[in-house]
C-alpha cells in the first residue's frame, strides 16, 4: 500500500457558496482557533467539491487563513480524505491481521478481480475505487469492507458481488447504512445460576464472571443506538453524573483514584492520577479541555465502536463527569474518520443530551457550562495517541508532540487536556451511579508493596469489556470482569468457545497487534493489567486474537509490520526510518530471499528504535517484531533455510 | 545582566557545569562547551524534537528509564546527564544508522559534501558499517523556488526549513507531505518558495537537501576561504562570510551576530557580490576618457589639485562610502558635500526581528557621523553654479552607479575641473578630467556604520582587478600631493586618525575593538547581544551560518572546533 498521496494535477478554481461559509464559519466556532477547524473544513470541501483536490485545500485555505501548503500538508497526512481520482464509492477492504485471519486476503483478491480493477484504481466508469484500509474495528465480523465510510461486514464473495450489482443497479437510491450487522448475540453470562463452592477467604474469578451480568455491555447487541430513554431505563442514565455534580471536582478526582481505575485505551495509567495532574486554576488560568478519545485504530480493537455506535450515552454521561473533575466546559469528541455512522450517532446522542439540558448553558441545573463537539478524523493511526490526537484536534498533522510538557498541564491549545478513552469515560458513568464500592469489588485488587515486593500491584478494577478476533468459533465483544484466564475466555464453550475447526491453539496477542504475543503455554495468566505484564505481554486495547495451528508467523508479522509502517507519522527518526526498514527485512524472509543475518537485525534495530521516539510506534513495531521472532525462531529459521513457509506461507486456512 | 539569571549547577559526564534556569540541557551544555550533536535543533527555531540525534542519558530519577533529547530536557539543579557512556553512544549509533538507511550517500556529488552533519556525525558518532541491504526509498527532485533545489532522497525530515518560513520568515511555503519514510518536504503549486529569505532554508539544512542553486556545481567546500566581512546591501549590514576560491568570490553567506542579522541574511544580499564582475565597471584609470596607469593618472589628479584652496574642493560622495573613505575627502576638501543616496528598495520584517532595512545605503549614518548632514548636493550645486568652486570629487563607491538629480548631473556635465572615483564606468568617468576604478567592497577593507549605529568592518576577500587601486590609497596619494594626509597608511591606520579626529562619535574605537561582530558606537540603539554567543557549536561542522561573530574587544576565550571533532581546545581570535 503506497504511503504516498498523489498531488499532480490542476489547482481548480474552488469558491463555496454563502451557504457553505456560513456553515465554515458555524464549524469555526465551536473551536478556540480557527486552525482546529481544518479536518471539518475538509470533508466540508470533500462534499462541496467531490474530492480534497488541490482546488479545495487552497479554498479552505484562504477560509481559514492558512497557508495552501500548510492544508497539503494535513491532507497528505491523513487517507481518509477523498482523493481527486476516486469514484463514485471508495470500497476499502480491510486486510490487517484479525481480518487476514478470518480470510480477508483471499476476499480482497475476489473484490479485485469482481470489480476487475487492482488497489488503489477505480473503475472506467467511474463508480467504484478499492482501497486497502487499515483495521475497521469489525475483527469478529470480518472479511468486512466499507463503502464510503459505512461498514459491510460478514461478507463472503456472493456477498460482495450482491454488494457491488446494488451499488451499479441504484447508485443513487443505495442505503449505506444497511451492511452494518449485529455482532455476535452474546447478552450475558451464560449460566447466571452456576453453584459453586467458594473456597474460603479466596476469590473465586472463574464464578464471578460466571455470575456477572453485562455493565458496559449491555446494550451493545441492537441494531439501533440506545435512546436517551433507553439508556434512562437500563443504564445510569446520568444519575452517575447528577451525583458528581453534587461533588466538588477534587472529590470526584479523589473517587476515580480510590476506584483504581485504569485507562482502557491501552497503557493503563491510573485514570484518577491522570486528573490530578491537572494543575489547579490559580496556577494556570484558561480553560481545561475534555477530549474523548474514540480513535479507535489498534488492529484487532473493536470495543470502543461498540460504545459509539450503540451506545453513546455512556460514554457522554462519564465525558460529562470527567470535564467537572477536571474543570471543563468543552469536551471534544474525537471520532475516528471511517466511523461515519458512529459519528452520526454520537451526534444524535449529543443532540438529546442538549435538548434534555445536560449540555449546554446549565448542566442538569448545577450551573455548569457544558458542550461537546463531535470531531471527525480522516484516516491516521497516530491520532489515537493522545497527543497524537491533540494535534489532529488543533488542525495540524497528527504527529505525537513532545512530553514534557505533558497534556494535563499543557495540552490542546497551550492549556490542561485530558484525553480519556470511551470506555475509560464509560467506566466512570458506572462508578459514579453504584459507587465506589461496588466498582472496587470488581475485577482484581490492588496489592501494596509490602505484599507483593517489589513494587506491589496496581490491580485491575471495574467492568472491563474485551474483544476476542481471529481463529476462535465466537469471535465478539465480551463483557467479563478481570480476573477470568485468558485461556478460560478463549476456550470456555461459554465464551468463545475454543479454537476453531478443534484445531490447537498456537498463539494469543492479547492486546492489539502492538503488543507482545503469547505461545499456547502462556496464556494461563489472569486477564488483568498485572498478570498479562507478567505473563510478558500486555492487554493493551483488550483486543485478543488467536492463531491457530496452521497460521505462518512470518506471514502474520509481515502483515503486523505493514501496518505500522504505514502509519509511522515520519516525525522521529528511528520510527521513521526503522518501521519501512523491518518491513522489507521481513518482506524479504516472505518472498524466501531471507538470511539468517535479517533476524540479528532485526534485534539490533527494534533494540535502537524502541524508547528513542517521541510516543511509543516504535515499540508497537518491535514488539511483535522481537516477540514473534523469537518465539517461533524455528518457523522463522526454516523459513529462511527453505525459503518458504513451513505453514505454506498462510494466515487463514478454510475450515474443512 | 548575567546576575539576573539565576544559575544552577548540573553535571556532564561527572564534571560540573553552570545553567541557565530553564535552559535545555542542548543549551547549557554547547554553552559550556560541550558538543552534542544534533539535527532539527536550532537556537533560531523552536524545538521540534523529532531527529533524536541529541540523544543523552539522564543518570537517576524517573527520566532515567529511557535516553532523553538533550533539546527539549531541562535542566534542574544537580542533575546528572551522561553524554559519554556506552549507552548513549550507541544510541547515537543507532540514530545515525537509521539516518543513513535511506540516504543515497552520494557525497563525491553533494554539495553540502564538506560541511555536511550528516557526514560529520558519521564520522564523530557513527558506525563504520550498516545492516542496511534493503532497497532504499526514492524521493522526488525538484526546485522548491527560483533559488531552492530539493534533494529528497537526501532529506531527514529535520524541518529546519519547514519551521523557518513559518516562524521566521512568516510566509510558511513549505510544508512536510506523506508520512513514514515517505515524507518529504513540498510547496502548494503555485506557491513557490520565493521569500526574500529563502536562502537560509539552503544554509538552515543539515544536510544536502536543500541546495542554493546559485551555488551548486561551483566549488568543493573545503576550497573555500571565508573571510568575515560585511553585506553591502542595505543600512542592516547583515554579518557574512564572503567565500571565495582562486581569488573569486564563489558565495556570500551570513555569519551569525545577535546584534544584527540573527542568522539570517536576504537573497538580494547573497546575489551582490555579481556586481563586482559587472560588465559597465571600471577596470582603469582615465585621464580625459582615455585609459591610463594609475600612476599618470595621480599625476594628473595632483596636477588638478595642486595649489587649489581646500575650500574651493568641493565633493559629491554616496552612502556607499566607508568611514575612512568619507574622512579622507573630508581632509582633503573644505568645499560643500553632497551625498547621493540609492533609492529605498525592499523591506522585509522577519517574525524574530531580524529586518531587511529598506535603504539600501550601507553606511548612511556613518555618512552622518562624519559628515554632519549633508545634503543631496543642492549646496553643491549653489556653489558651482555661483564658480566658487575649482575642483569637484566625485566619489561614486556604489556599484551599479548612483542616479544624482538632473540639475546636479547638468551642472557637472558643464565643470571641467572634476575628479571621478567611481565603480562603474559611468559618463563622468568617460568625460571628466581623471577618473579612478573604484573597489568593490569584497575587495576593500573598511567600516559601515550600519542603522543602529553598529560600527562593522568589511574585509577584502578577493584581490582588486587589473589596474584598481583601493580608494584609500587613491585618496591618500592625493592627500599627499596637496598635503593634507602625512603619509599612506592603512585602513586600520586611517581609522585611527578618524577616531582621534572625531572623539565624540568615534572617541576610543579601533579596528581591533570592533573585530568581528562590530560595535555599537555612543548613542547607539541598545543592542547589546544576549551576553556571548550562546550558539557558538549550534551547527557543528556546517559552520557557513554558524561561525559567531565573537567580539574581539572582549577577548573572550573561546573553544574552537577541534579539528578531530568536537574537543575543548582553548584559543582566542
Amino acid at each position: 500500500m503506497s504511503a504516498t498521496l498523489p498531488i499532480a494535477g490542476e489547482v481548480l478554481d474552488r469558491t463555496f457558496t454563502s451557504e457553505v461559509h456560513e456553515e465554515l464559519d458555524r464549524l469555526v466556532a465551536r473551536y478556540p482557533e480557527k486552525k482546529a477547524a481544518l479536518l471539518p473544513a475538509l470533508r466540508v470541501a470533500e462534499r462541496e467539491f467531490g474530492s480534497c483536490d488541490l482546488g479545495a485545500m487552497k479554498a479552505v485555505a484562504e477560509k481559514l487563513e492558512l497557508s495552501p501548503a500548510y492544508v497539503m500538508g494535513v491532507v497528505s497526512f491523513y487517507f481518509h480524505f477523498r482523493r481527486p481520482t476516486d469514484g463514485a464509492f471508495v470500497i476499502e477492504v480491510c486486510r490487517t491481521l484479525p481480518c487476514a485471519l478470518r480470510g480477508a486476503d483471499a476476499f480482497a483478491q475476489h473484490a479485485s478481480e469482481k470489480l476487475g480493477i487492482a488497489f488503489g484504481e477505480t473503475t472506467p466508469d467511474g463508480l467504484f475505487t478499492l482501497k486497502n484500509a487499515e483495521c475497521l474495528a469489525a475483527c469478529d465480523k470480518a472479511p468486512v469492507c466499507h463503502v464510503n465510510a459505512y461498514a459491510w461486514e460478514l461478507l463472503d464473495d456472493d456477498t460482495f458481488d450482491q454488494l457491488v450489482d446494488d451499488l451499479r443497479a441504484d447508485p443513487e437510491g443505495f442505503d449505506l447504512e444497511a451492511g452494518r450487522k449485529t455482532p455476535n448475540p452474546w447478552t450475558g453470562p451464560a449460566d447466571p445460576n452456576a453453584e459453586r463452592t467458594k473456597p474460603e477467604g479466596e476469590r473465586d474469578f472463574e464464578h464471578e464472571a460466571l455470575t456477572h451480568e453485562p455493565i458496559l455491555a449491555k446494550r451493545f447487541f441492537s441494531a439501533e443506538a440506545s435512546s436517551y430513554e433507553e439508556y434512562c431505563e437500563t443504564g445510569p442514565g446520568y444519575k452517575g453524573l447528577k451525583k458528581a455534580l453534587t461533588m466538588k471536582p477534587a472529590e470526584v478526582v479523589d473517587t476515580v483514584k480510590k476506584s483504581g481505575l485504569r485507562g482502557r485505551g491501552g497503557a493503563g495509567f491510573s485514570c484518577g492520577l491522570k486528573y490530578s495532574f491537572v494543575p489547579p486554576l490559580e496556577k494556570v488560568p484558561g480553560p481545561r479541555y475534555l477530549l474523548v478519545n474514540a480513535d479507535e485504530s489498534e488492529p484487532g480493537t473493536f470495543k470502543d465502536i461498540r460504545f459509539i455506535e450503540d451506545d453513546p450515552h455512556q460514554i457522554l454521561e462519564g465525558a460529562a463527569i470527567a470535564a467537572h473533575a477536571i474543570g471543563a466546559n468543552d469536551i471534544y469528541f474525537y471520532i475516528r474518520g471511517e466511523m461515519a455512522l458512529g459519528a452520526k450517532r454520537v451526534q444524535q446522542a449529543m443532540d438529546e443530551c442538549y435538548a434534555k439540558g445536560i449540555f449546554g448553558e446549565n448542566a442538569l441545573g448545577f450551573g455548569k457550562r457544558l458542550d461537546a463537539t463531535v470531531h471527525r478524523g480522516a484516516g491516521a493511526y497516530i491520532c489515537g495517541e493522545e497527543t497524537g490526537l491533540i494535534s489532529s484536534l488543533e488542525g495540524k498533522r497528527g504527529q505525537p508532540k513532545l512530553k514534557p510538557p505533558f497534556p494535563a498541564v499543557e495540552g490542546a491549545w497551550g492549556q490542561p487536556t485530558i484525553v480519556n478513552n470511551v470506555e475509560t469515560l464509560a467506566n466512570l458513568a458506572h462508578l459514579f451511579e453504584r459507587g465506589l464500592d461496588w466498582y472496587t469489588s470488581l475485577g482484581t485488587p490492588r496489592v501494596s508493596a509490602e505484599e507483593a515486593p517489589p513494587r506491589g500491584r496496581l490491580g485491575s478494577q471495574g467492568p472491563k469489556v474485551w474483544c476476542v478476533s481471529g481463529h476462535v468459533n465466537r469471535p465478539g465483544v465480551y463483557d467479563v470482569p478481570f480476573g477470568l484466564t485468558l485461556r478460560q475466555l478463549i476456550e470456555d464453550e461459554r465464551y468463545c468457545g475454543g479454537v476453531w475447526g478443534g484445531r490447537k491453539l498456537k498463539a494469543i496477542v492479547p492486546g492489539g497487534s502492538s503488543m507482545k504475543v503469547l505461545k499456547a503455554d502462556e496464556v494461563d495468566c489472569k486477564l488483568c493489567f498485572d498478570d498479562v505484564w507478567d505473563a510478558g505481554s500486555s492487554i493493551g486495547s483488550a483486543a485478543i486474537f488467536v492463531f491457530d495451528e496452521t497460521t505462518c508467523m512470518v506471514n502474520a508479522l509481515y502483515n503486523v509490520l505493514r501496518f505500522y509502517e504505514h502509519e509511522s507519522c515520519g516525525q522521529c527518526t528511528p520510527c521513521r526510518e526503522g518501521a519501512g526498514w523491518i518491513t522489507k527485512i521481513v518482506g524479504r524472509i516472505l518472498h524466501g530471499q531471507g538470511s539468517m543475518d535479517d533476524l540479528a537485525a532485526i534485534d539490533q534495530l527494534t533494540e535502537e528504535a524502541c524508547g528513542k521516539t517521541i510516543c511509543v510506534l516504535a515499540e508497537a513495531w518491535s514488539w511483535p517484531a522481537t516477540s514473534y521472532m523469537h518465539k517461533f525462531r524455528d518457523e522463522f529459521e526454516t523459513y529462511i533455510r527453505t525459503g518458504t513457509s513451513p505453514r505454506a506461507g498462510r494466515l487463514f486456512e478454510p475450515l474443512s | 545582566m548575567s546576575d539576573a539569571v539565576e544559575s544552577i549547577s548540573f553535571f556532564i559526564d561527572g564534571q560540573e557545569y553552570q545553567a541557565r534556569k530553564g535552559e535545555s540541557v542542548l543549551e547549557a551544555a554547547l554553552r559550556n562547551g560541550v558538543f552534542i550533536p544534533h539535527y532539527c535543533w536550532h537556537p533560531g527555531l523552536s524545538i521540534a524534537g523529532n531527529c533524536r540525534m541529541c540523544l543523552v542519558n539522564i543518570e537517576d530519577g524517573p527520566m532515567s528509564r529511557k535516553p532523553q533529547i538533550a533539546c527539549n530536557t531541562v535542566v534542574s539543579e544537580g542533575l546528572k546527564v551522561d553524554c559519554s557512556s556506552e549507552n548513549t553512544k550507541t544510541a547515537r549509533e543507532g540514530v545515525l544508522e537509521f539516518l543513513l538507511a535511506n540516504h543515497p550517500l552520494d557525497c563525491p556529488v553533494c554539495d553540502q559534501a564538506g560541511e555536511c552533519d550528516l557526514q560529520q556525525y558519521s564520522f564523530d558518532h557513527g558506525r563504520a558499517s550498516s545492516k542496511f541491504v534493503e532497497v532504499k526509498t526514492q524521493r522526488p527532485r525538484k526546485d522548491l523556488g527560483p533559488r531552492i533545489r530539493f534533494n529528497g532522497n537526501r532529506c531527514i525530515v529535520c524541518t529546519r526549513c519547514v519551521r523557518f518560513c513559518d516562524e521566521v520568515a512568516g510566509t510558511s511555503e513549505l510544508t512536510v507531505v506523506n508520512r513514514s519514510d515517505q515524507s518529504w518536504i513540498d510547496v502548494f503549486p503555485g506557491y513557490p518558495l520565493d521569500n526574500p529569505l529563502s536562502g537560509c532554508t539552503a544554509d538552515l539544512c543539515p544536510v544536502g537537501a536543500l541546495l542554493d542553486t546559485d551555488w551548486i556545481h561551483t566549488t568543493r567546500v573545503w576550497l573555500l576561504r571565508g573571510t568575515k566581512s560585511v553585506c553591502g546591501g542595505c543600512a542592516t549590514g547583515c554579518n557574512v562570510s564572503v567565500d571565495t576560491f582562486a581569488d573569486e568570490v564563489k558565495r556570500v553567506v551570513p555569519r551569525e551576530n545577535q546584534a544584527v542579522n540573527k542568522w539570517w541574511m536576504c537573497d538580494r544580499g547573497r546575489e551582490l557580490y555579481k556586481s563586482a564582475r559587472s560588465a559597465t565597471r571600471l577596470r582603469a584609470c582615465k585621464v580625459d576618457g582615455a585609459p591610463v596607469t594609475t600612476v599618470a593618472a595621480l599625476e594628473r589628479a595632483g596636477d588638478l589639485l595642486a595649489g587649489v584652496d581646500r575650500k574651493k574642493i568641493g565633493v559629491l560622495t554616496t552612502g556607499h562610502a566607508s568611514c575612512e573613505e568619507l574622512f579622507l575627502l573630508e581632509q582633503l576638501a573644505g568645499g560643500p558635500f553632497g551625498v547621493g543616496y540609492q533609492a529605498d528598495g525592499l523591506h522585509f520584517k522577519a517574525l524574530d526581528g531580524y529586518e531587511v532595512s529598506p535603504d539600501k545605503n550601507p553606511n548612511r549614518a556613518g555618512v552622518e557621523k562624519i559628515l554632519g548632514e549633508p545634503d543631496e548636493g543642492e549646496a553643491l550645486l549653489d556653489a558651482l553654479e555661483a564658480g566658487q568652486l575649482e575642483v569637484v570629487i566625485v566619489h561614486d563607491a556604489a556599484p551599479g552607479g548612483t542616479e544624482w538629480d538632473p540639475a546636479l548631473v547638468e551642472a557637472l556635465q558643464g565643470a571641467e575641473q572634476v575628479l571621478v572615483i567611481s565603480h562603474d564606468d559611468t559618463w563622468l568617468a568617460q568625460s571628466k578630467a581623471v577618473a579612478f576604478p573604484a573597489a568593490h567592497w569584497t575587495e576593500k577593507d573598511g567600516t559601515w556604520v550600519n542603522r543602529l549605529g553598529r560600527i562593522q568592518r568589511f574585509r577584502a576577500a578577493v584581490s582588486l582587478p587589473g589596474d584598481v587601486r583601493p580608494e584609500l590609497e587613491v585618496l591618500q596619494e592625493l592627500g599627499r600631493a596637496t598635503g593634507a594626509v602625512p603619509r599612506v597608511v592603512s585602513a586600520g591606520g586611517v581609522f585611527r586618525r578618524l577616531a582621534a579626529a572625531k572623539p565624540d562619535a568615534f572617541g576610543g574605537v579601533t579596528y581591533r575593538e570592533i573585530g568581528y561582530a562590530g560595535l555599537p558606537l555612543a548613542g547607539a540603539a541598545d543592542q547589546t547581544p544576549p551576553e556571548e554567543c550562546t550558539t557558538y557549536y549550534a551547527a557543528g561542522p556546517h559552520s557557513r551560518s554558524m561561525t559567531p561573530a565573537k567580539d574581539e574587544q572582549t577577548r573572550l576565550a573561546v573553544h574552537r572546533e577541534s579539528p578531530l571533532g568536537y574537543g575543548t581546545l582553548q584559543g582566542s581570535i
